[in-house]
């Protein structure tokens, strides 16, 4: 009965006017940024930030979270009409999604990816309300010992989908806890590494860091490429055939079920889940070798499970706080810069926030395949707006949104700075996202472990004598073992290198 | 190739100056002992952990692209002394009247790792440009592309510009200099389009950030 109290409440936030209205916006720049190459979610939302500062905390978060889910939808629609995928995530809809275009089907391929894309955006929300309040209730007995066990367990997980080398991802989360030091330090007042500079004493605002390293760095790179265009397929009758529809509603059961499975996984995500569902398809279907010439279910399981993934990844950060992706490190970030400790207390002190965001995001995927099924030539006409005009309207946002955050020019210049670190990482092939992961961690887990270990008296084998903590790094330790081992780390190079080609 | 330029040894160079960076500007703040923690023991022991990740990183793809002659007479005799300096430093120093910051550096055995690792660095550094090889075959390792320098320079140059401006100039002269130079950092340039770029946004961030958002700045200083 809690729960559909629970839910009720949801909806009376989610249906207000103004909630409907930013959880349209988001659904709409998400889409928007899904069809367009070269902007990722990652970056938009790390553009946002600063806008979302000015909004109220429930309108800012479900927007947010419409940008993110509305990517996964919009990166389709490229994928299938002109074989340019939007997003990561959309990578795999390409080797099926543009066959079946060339094959006249191209309507029906984007109708069944936007309704597989409801169903598991639907199962993916009912997943999130099933497992929100356990989760939340076992999160409340954690101690600081097995709070801290939990973010390396999260840390770790980050780092085995990071791209490339593991040794450099778990240095790039020592980097960003290192950069979340900076500030004041929360049990003496000393200051750290602020160089006296008054307005870093509250630690490096989180904004600039992630516009600069995201938003800027992959602007430059996009500017170093010459952007192809071409032109887009005539998408033909949105009606897909009985048939179709028939080869279809397996694919999409299935690859909602993994989708589902693979986001809560700290660490996972649409892009892991898109490829695992097209993989399984292609080894359970009877025709394999229809796989790669126009196959539906290569549409159908990928477009499912990515949505069903960016919906679920949601968990872990609502419940535990424990961000499972870069975007989420994002919302993390838009909690605190709100003023919400994100963590299992939001959903009993703020229960209005968290049932709203989840109702909204039920609504947020009906409102998609409104927006998408009909609309989709003005988003193919998009398709045509040169990046040269989009590159200096991106950056001209970044700077006057980091400005507007405390109407200081530094944060202008740190926006820059972070733009060039930014840049050397993609030069040297350093993921950013593992070190987002440990900036937005970073203070939490020194205070976590500082507690931990003044309550034991300075004895670091309490992360050992807790039952939870022992069980979390006994986990964490056995990830780390499993990625040493040769055959998975060779399994692990070739997943990434077939994501690249 | 130069063994020296790949992706790998230069990441784990730069995380070794961030580490070196961040032990050098936190050395005022007090240590504090595990069970009382000062503010400077979380930013030592993560220092400590940059310099010894930077190290294996930077050391993995030297390794891995040495000859067997190489490790023979290079990589052998570096190891065993750089794994025989860790017991040393921490059991003899205390021994003799040593100054009392190597005896700090000698208890410390994350302090010691590191050290070491940078030792292994260094000593490898000098050795293998002369005995050994710079260079290794082909393709065996990831080198670092050269960047472009326009797209990056332009960017800065303008976001730069842009913050020292608006708060001098108001938000429409900081805008133009920001949309000009940033459009020159790309590969075409049209006078035409770059003008309605600039038209465009001046309109679309008025309506955005002041009368959208109310946020208070000025278009042009003084005027407006």
């Amino acid at each position: 009965m809690d729960l559909l109290n629970n839910l009720f409440l949801g909806l009376t936030v989610a249906v207000s006017m103004q909630n409907l209205l930013y959880a349209l916006l988001g659904c709409m720049v998400g889409t928007l940024i899904g069809v367009l190459p070269g902007i990722g979610p990652v970056a938009t939302i790390a553009m946002l930030l600063p806008i979302t500062f000015h909004l109220p905390p429930t309108a800012s978060l479900i927007m947010l979270a419409g940008i993110y889910y509305g990517a996964q939808y919009g990166g389709s629609t490229t994928s299938i009409l002109v074989n340019l995928p939007g997003e990561a995530s959309s990578v795999v809809t390409c080797i099926d999604g543009y066959q079946m275009a060339r094959k006249g089907r191209a309507g029906a391929a984007l109708s069944i990816s936007a309704v597989g894309s409801f169903f598991a955006g639907t199962v993916g929300t009912i997943i999130i309300v099933l497992f929100a309040e356990p989760l939340t209730r076992m999160a409340q007995k954690f101690g600081p010992a097995d709070y801290c066990s939990l973010m390396a367990l999260g840390l770790v997980a980050a780092v085995v989908l990071a791209n490339g080398s593991v040794a450099k991802a778990i240095a790039m989360v020592f980097l960003g806890l290192l950069f979340g030091l900076v500030g004041t330090d929360v049990n003496t007042g000393a200051q750290r590494f602020t160089f006296d500079i008054p307005e870093l004493s509250d630690g490096i605002d989180f904004a600039p860091i992630a516009m600069g390293l995201f938003g800027i760095a992959e602007i430059v790179v996009n500017l170093e490429r010459r952007m192809e265009r071409t032109g887009a397929i005539k998408v033909g009758s949105l009606w897909p055939t009985r048939e179709e529809i028939r080869r279809s509603i397996p694919a999409v059961l299935r690859g909602t079920a993994l989708g589902s499975i693979l986001g809560v996984l700290p660490g996972g995500g649409p892009t892991l889940g898109a490829f695992s569902a097209y993989t399984l398809e292609k080894k359970l279907s009877k025709h394999p070798e229809e796989f790669g010439k126009g196959a539906v279910e290569g549409v159908a399981a990928p477009e499912s499970a990515n949505n069903a993934a960016a919906q679920t990844s949601f968990i872990p950060m609502l419940t535990l706080g424990i961000p499972s992706n870069a975007v989420m490190a994002l919302m993390v970030g838009a909690m605190i810069i709100q003023g919400i400790q994100p963590g299992p207390e939001v959903m009993t002190k703020k229960p209005d926030l968290f049932w709203g965001m989840i109702v909204s995001m039920w609504i947020g995927n009906l409102m998609l395949v409104i927006i998408n099924l009909p609309m989709i030539g003005m988003w193919v006409k998009l398709l045509t707006l040169p990046y040269r005009f989009l590159a200096p309207a991106i950056l001209l946002f970044c700077c006057i949104g980091a400005y507007s955050l405390q109407n200081s020019t530094f944060h202008v210049i740190q926006v820059a700075m972070f733009g060039v670190l930014g840049y050397i990482f993609v030069r040297l092939g350093c993921e950013g996202a593992p070190f987002l992961l440990g900036l937005v961690l970073g203070p939490q887990m020194e205070e976590y472990f500082r507690r931990a270990m003044l309550l034991s008296r300075g004895d670091p084998m309490v992360f050992l004598q807790r039952p939870i903590s022992l069980g979390l790094l006994i986990t964490t330790a056995l990830l780390l073992i499993l990625m040493a081992l040769p055959s998975i780390k060779k399994a692990r190079e070739e997943a990434f290198q077939e994501e690249e080609s | 190739m130069n063994r020296f330029l790949s992706k790998d040894f230069l990441s784990g160079v730069m995380f070794i100056i961030f580490g070196l960076t961040a032990l050098y500007f936190g050395n005022h703040l007090a240590l504090g002992t595990p069970v009382r923690m000062g503010p400077g023991y979380v930013p030592h022991k993560l220092s400590c952990i940059m310099l010894i990740l930077g190290g294996i990183i930077s050391l993995a793809p030297l390794y891995d692209t040495a000859s067997p002659a190489e490790k023979r007479a290079i990589w052998i005799p570096v190891g065993v002394a750089v794994i025989l300096f860790i017991p040393a430093a921490h059991y003899l120093v205390p021994l003799f009247d040593a100054p009392p910051w190597l005896v700090a550096v000698g208890g410390d055995w994350f302090q010691l790792l590191a050290v070491a690792g940078l030792l292994a660095l260094v000593l490898l550094g000098a050795l293998l440009p002369i005995y050994g090889t710079a260079r290794a075959k082909a393709g065996a390792l990831e080198t670092v592309e050269m960047p472009k320098w326009k797209p990056i320079t332009m960017v800065t140059v303008g976001i730069v510009l842009f913050a020292l401006l608006l708060e001098r100039t108001g938000m429409f002269p900081a805008l133009v200099a920001l949309v000009l130079i940033a459009s020159l950092g790309g590969e075409e340039f049209k006078t035409v389009e770059v003008i309605g770029n600039i038209v465009v946004l001046t309109i679309l961030s008025i309506l955005v950030f002041k009368v959208g958002l109310g946020m208070n700045i000025s278009v042009i200083e003084g005027v407006w």
